[in-house]
């Protein structure tokens, strides 16, 4: 570990450092403006330093200097440090800061420091004035029913989004800041007393040891926190929902928050997290369990329909009702292309529009969707390349993709997909048979942060299977998850309804 | 980190239990146990499961005591032993699973290249480790073991208790004592007790192994069960797996869900599972004897997949474009000309299925003779005579540009002079023909190739979906429906002759009687319907007595009694009837029971004086016999020419 270069009292060696390190003259948003102060042994030089643009320079000039010039600094007994921190105090968030490498790492953030001559310190401000958009509405996790707000790119607007749903002092947000270079701050989110103190030591390890010198995202530290980064499947659940992650965090869940990233992070994430919506909580229950069913048939749909189209076709068309084969066997005649061939160019191109849509700009979007649905529907058709019952299942496998509640998921799937294809078409039946015992032998030999990814559906540790699949009523969610071992596995008593229990004679204390 | 490893919940060490216990009734437990005990594989099956358990519990018990107790040698040259028993086991596993999926769904798949497939999905899921084998076999047992069971449950609707007699099968010393080799089939459960280190501290080995066991041991039974009742014994004999059939008839709806698929589905994840099992006990045995083993995992996953897919490339075996296939929806057998058989094979032609029936305007037709020129172009009837079914197959090839398939064949016709040389060997080719399904229907025609040449699907564009709706058993009221499993079946079975209906291009009315497999008369209408009555099987026949009609339906089985009192011995067929009145009196219906038991005894009859048994009576008084020698010994045909047979029916309102 280098040494760290503690600030002296001669002005002109700081300002030397200062000029030299920020590269005043070329950093054309470095601003350093020089003053005198005066105390009551005479005056004394000094200068602030900040970046343009990150700072409250409003707040700098109006209160901060002016506080500091005006009034002036005449206090006896009192040391020149002791007499600027005393004064400034008062008009905002102060700190002194004793070696260089921590003044560099504030004016960064947004602070203005201030030197004076004499004083072996330095002064930093908290006046940060970070420029960013305001709380808006999610746009992967869109919901009808709840709430409409999501996460942005400020770490500490992300922060009192969840602390306005949670209202505990329990709630602990550690800063822990990522990157040799870029010190991004990563605000570790959990419930002191709910969540398992080992699952929060481990990620704050982690995170901790993490040797990079730039963060630029969320991803990036997921990434870096995952065991398997070529895993088939997302491990980590990315939400940009503060009340899916305030709930994940009452479940004694970790939530990591990173600045300059709309998303925040849960650990550990297991399959069934990726299958439920935020929506889910805000309908009744028969709803949300129809819903919950019809997403679980999409993602069947997504990830099996074309292998096993492809297997039963090729291999066993004695499955097929005869009417139905007898379509198919009239609606491919015309085309040249193999089976597997076909489907891979639809795919492909399905993927494709989807993949576009993302990136072209609003006005032409609808431009983009008759240009596909011409391309890939009607004139594909009628030029006689695919047949209209591979649209068809290219088209509910694709509206399989887009009913998952996680975009993340939605392309896993589709890597999956091509991969259960391409085994089908190998081997039929028992190729789709090998395909699904290698992906469930992956799936399920994984763990994150010690917890079994396909757990409680394997290995089962009593939480009812169906219960984690389909969805209960708030009044009967009266445990947290086993496999998170948390402080406290009990989330609500027994009997949440006490108004039940008065109403039908019960203890009405 | 020894306690990491305990990775056996219940659940986990329970599934695995139950699945080495089970898998084996896709391979060779059911020919095994047909073979032994004949009709009695059943009772060999509940009496070696029954044993074994007790086996099973008492190893148990001994396991608890003694472990951690044994010495390292004994512990070494145990391992050493398990190692190489699961390496056999895994082997000779690979090889029966692959003869089963050939046999099933692969008949031109090298064996090579589907055990390749399994292998490579067996390694990959041994490489991720135990906790990969146990929780793929906790994720998937449950829904083989449910689908299996469905599968029998699904069965009971073909069964046929008579099937189970003689009870003792092939005797006692058999059932019991050969029997008893079926223990062996269950030794793979005994040995994976090495396992039992595993397993989490506060599983109860002993219950849960035992429920496991005990799960497996009735579902095995359950199957051998139903599978013996929807099979006649002498068919039995010559199975090599009766479930299969069994599953490819059953229908879980009209159109969707073949049992089949989902048995096939079980079999392969029923395999997965097994070979992972096998070779994960293999390398946790010869870890203890060499520790070396296994360590660079990631570089033999690779290794593995490299190879594996570089097998994988060299071509889909059994791989088949669907616009390739010429499919076959019916097939007609007649004698031919200058070979023994005329085979007409009717092709479906799907491109005409838009606008089926064209009728040809042109100005010469009209009239009467408009009728002719109308045309099923909906399918393409090709003729050809050959010495036996393959040779015309082979000569079909080369008449077409695609490859024949019989996998949607819904309608096989067989001529009546055909009949009356016997089809039974027609029938049970076709019935063991790996594309055929056992559900197909079966009928007799004046002459099969002109009966296809002639259909015309009235009401309906589609000549397979005519068939299939044509030949339910409700809309044909004169005329039994069988299928060709069936018809295999009773063919085969010594105690119940088949019957057939008789079908022209217009109508489905008559039915042909047989003995050992030949036709020995053709009746009309008429009789179809008393057959149907006598059966159990009639849906509201409209039949008219004195001044009413009635709508009469089958109320149960018929039920047969012997009165040894009479002179010649009388054997009475009691059938219960339920008459709905349609017009006139309700007091008619004595008359109707009195004409309709008249004219059933006139038909049962007729069908003793030319010998034949179409209602299985033959069967009941076997299920009087305890050994098939004794039912051999009988001579049934013989015998029933001696009872005075009548019918005895009682009509409910």
């Amino acid at each position: 570990m280098t040494e760290r270069i503690k600030i002296t009292k001669k002005l002109s060696e700081s300002r030397e450092y200062i000029a030299a390190r920020f590269k005043l003259g070329t950093n054309f948003d470095f601003v350093l403006r020089d003053f005198k102060i005066r105390f009551q042994d005479g005056w004394a030089d000094g200068f602030l330093i900040f970046f343009d643009g990150m700072v409250d320079k409003t707040f700098i000039n109006r209160d901060l200097m002016r506080g500091l010039l005006q009034g002036g600094t005449e206090e006896k007994g009192m040391s020149r440090e002791q007499t600027i921190f005393e004064k400034m105090t008062p008009l905002g968030p102060l700190r002194m800061v004793q070696d260089f490498d921590q003044v560099e790492e504030d004016v960064s953030f947004g602070h203005c420091v201030i030197f004076v001559d004499g004083c072996d310190c330095a002064f930093a401000a908290d006046v940060k004035n970070w420029r960013g958009r305001s709380v808006g509405q999610p746009l992967q996790e869109a919901s009808l029913s709840g709430p409409q707000e999501a996460f942005n790119e400020v770490i500490i607007t992300d922060l009192a989004l969840v602390r306005k749903i949670l209202k505990t002092p329990s709630l602990i947000a550690e800063n822990i800041p990522v990157g040799s270079e870029s010190k991004t701050p990563c605000g570790l989110l959990y419930i002191e007393g709910v969540t398992n103190r080992e699952l929060v030591d481990e990620v704050r390890r982690r995170l901790q040891e993490i040797d990079v010198s730039y963060i630029f995202s969320s991803g990036d530290v997921e990434m870096l926190l995952e065991d398997k980064s070529f895993f088939p499947m997302t491990h980590t659940l990315r939400t940009e929902r503060p009340d899916r992650a305030a709930a994940m965090l009452a479940e004694g869940k970790v939530v990591l928050l990173v600045q300059g990233s709309p998303f925040a992070l849960v650990f550990p994430t297991t399959a069934t997290d990726l299958i439920e919506v935020s929506e889910d909580n805000y309908v009744r229950v028969s709803e949300a369990n129809f819903m919950r069913l019809i997403r679980l048939g999409g993602i069947f749909l997504a990830l099996f329909l074309p292998g096993i189209f492809v297997a039963v076709l090729l291999f066993h068309q004695e499955m097929l009702p005869t009417d139905l084969l007898l379509a198919i066997e009239a609606s491919r005649e015309p085309v040249p292309f193999p089976l597997v061939a076909e489907l891979v160019l639809m795919v492909l191109a399905f993927e494709l529009i989807k993949e576009a849509s993302i990136r072209v700009p609003s006005p032409v979007g609808s431009t983009l969707g008759i240009i596909g649905g011409l391309i890939l529907g009607q004139a594909a058709v009628e030029a006689g390349i695919v047949s209209p019952l591979l649209i068809i299942v290219v088209s509910m496998a694709g509206l399989g993709s887009f009913a998952m509640p996680s975009v993340s998921l939605a392309r896993s799937v589709s890597l999956l997909q091509l991969g259960f294809i391409l085994f089908g078409a190998i081997a039929g039946l028992l190729g789709i048979v090998c395909g699904i015992f290698i992906c469930g032998a992956v799936l399920s030999a994984s763990e994150t942060f010690g917890v079994p990814f396909l757990s409680p559906l394997t290995p089962r540790n009593g939480d009812s299977v169906f219960g984690t699949l389909l969805i209960k009523p708030i009044w009967k969610k009266e445990l947290r998850p086993r496999n998170l071992r948390t402080q406290d596995p009990v989330k609500q008593p027994h009997i949440s309804r006490k108004w039940m229990a008065q109403r039908k004679g019960g203890d009405n204390q | 980190m020894k306690e990491q490893r305990r990775y056996l919940g219940k659940w986990e060490f329970g599934c695995l239990v139950f699945h080495a216990c089970f898998y084996k009734i896709f391979t060779t437990y059911p020919p095994k146990l047909f073979a032994i005990s004949g009709t009695a594989a059943w009772i060999s099956a509940l009496y070696t499961g029954i044993l074994f358990l007790v086996v099973f519990g008492g190893v148990l018990l001994c396991l608890e005591k003694v472990s951690g107790q044994l010495p390292k040698g004994v512990i070494i040259t145990g391992n050493l032993f398990l190692a190489i028993y699961w390496i056999f086991s895994a082997g000779n596993a690979l090889r029966e699973f692959i003869g089963v999926l050939q046999m099933v769904a692969f008949p031109r798949s090298p064996g090579w290249f589907l055990g390749c497939v399994l292998l490579l999905g067996v390694a990959v899921t041994v490489l991720c480790g135990g906790r990969a084998v146990y929780r793929m076999h906790s994720l998937t047992v449950l829904g083989v073991g449910v689908a299996m069971a469905v599968i029998a449950v699904l069965g009971i609707k073909y069964a046929e208790p008579a099937y189970l007699t003689p009870w003792l099968g092939k005797g006692a010393g058999q059932v019991f004592g050969k029997g008893l080799s079926g223990l062996f089939l269950y030794t793979d459960s005994l040995l994976i007790l090495q396992l039992a280190p595993r397993c989490r501290r506060e599983v109860r080995l002993t219950k849960t192994a035992l429920i496991g066991a005990i799960l497996a041991v009735l579902l095995n039974v359950a199957l051998i069960l139903v599978s013996s009742m929807s099979h006649s014994s002498l068919l039995s004999k010559t199975s090599a797996n009766l479930i299969y059939p069994l599953t490819k008839a059953a229908y879980f709806g009209k159109f969707w869900s073949r049992m089949d698929a989902i048995y096939l589905v079980s079999l392969m994840i029923s395999a997965f599972l097994y070979l992972s099992m096998a070779l994960h006990l293999f390398f946790l045995a010869i870890k203890k004897v060499k520790p070396i083993l296994l360590r660079r995992k990631k570089g033999a996953a690779a290794l593995c997949m490299v190879g594996v897919l570089t097998l994988f490339l060299t071509g889909c075996y059994d791989s088949r474009e669907v616009e390739a296939a010429a499919y076959t929806i019916a097939l007609g057998i007649d004698q031919g000309e200058t070979e023994p058989y005329r085979y007409t094979f009717q092709l479906s032609n799907p491109l005409e299925l838009g606008g089926s029936m064209e009728t040809e305007n042109t100005p010469q037709s009209s009239g009467g003779e408009e009728e002719d020129a109308k045309e099923n172009k909906t399918v393409s009837n090709i003729t050809i005579e050959a010495e036996d079914f393959y040779l015309a197959v082979n000569q079909l090839k080369s008449h077409l540009s695609k490859e024949p398939d019989l996998s949607h064949l819904k309608l096989l016709v067989f001529s009546t002079d055909v009949a009356k040389e016997g089809v039974l060997s027609h029938a049970s080719l076709l019935f063991w023909e790996q594309e055929v399904r056992p559900s197909t229907n079966v009928c007799l025609a004046e002459s099969a190739g002109e009966f296809l040449k002639k259909v015309k699907p009235t009401l309906e564009q589609s000549t397979a979906r005519y068939y299939e709706l044509f030949f339910q058993s409700r809309n044909t009221p004169y005329a039994p429906v069988v299928e060709l499993r069936e018809f295999v079946s009773r063919g085969t079975d010594g105690g119940w002759d088949p019957v057939l209906p008789v079908a022209t291009a217009e109508k489905l009315s008559g039915i042909g009687i047989f003995q050992e497999g030949k036709l020995v008369a053709a009746m009309d209408g008429k009789a179809g319907m008393l057959y149907r009555l006598l059966s159990g099987n009639a849906t509201e026949i409209a039949v008219r007595a004195g001044e009413s009609s009635f709508l009469v339906s089958s109320g149960e089985k018929p039920k047969f009694h012997l009165d040894t009192s009479t002179s010649p011995k009388r054997i009475g067929v009691r059938t219960t009837l339920k008459a709905k009145l349609i017009s006139g009196s309700k007091q008619d219906v004595p008359v109707l029971a009195a004409q309709l038991e008249d004219e059933m005894t006139a038909f049962l009859r007729e069908t003793v004086r030319m010998k034949t048994d179409v209602l299985g009576i033959g069967d009941w008084m076997r299920s009087g016999m305890l050994r098939e020698e004794e039912w051999e010994n009988f001579h049934w045909r013989d015998e029933l020419a001696k009872f005075d047979i009548v019918s005895q029916t009682k009509v409910k309102e």
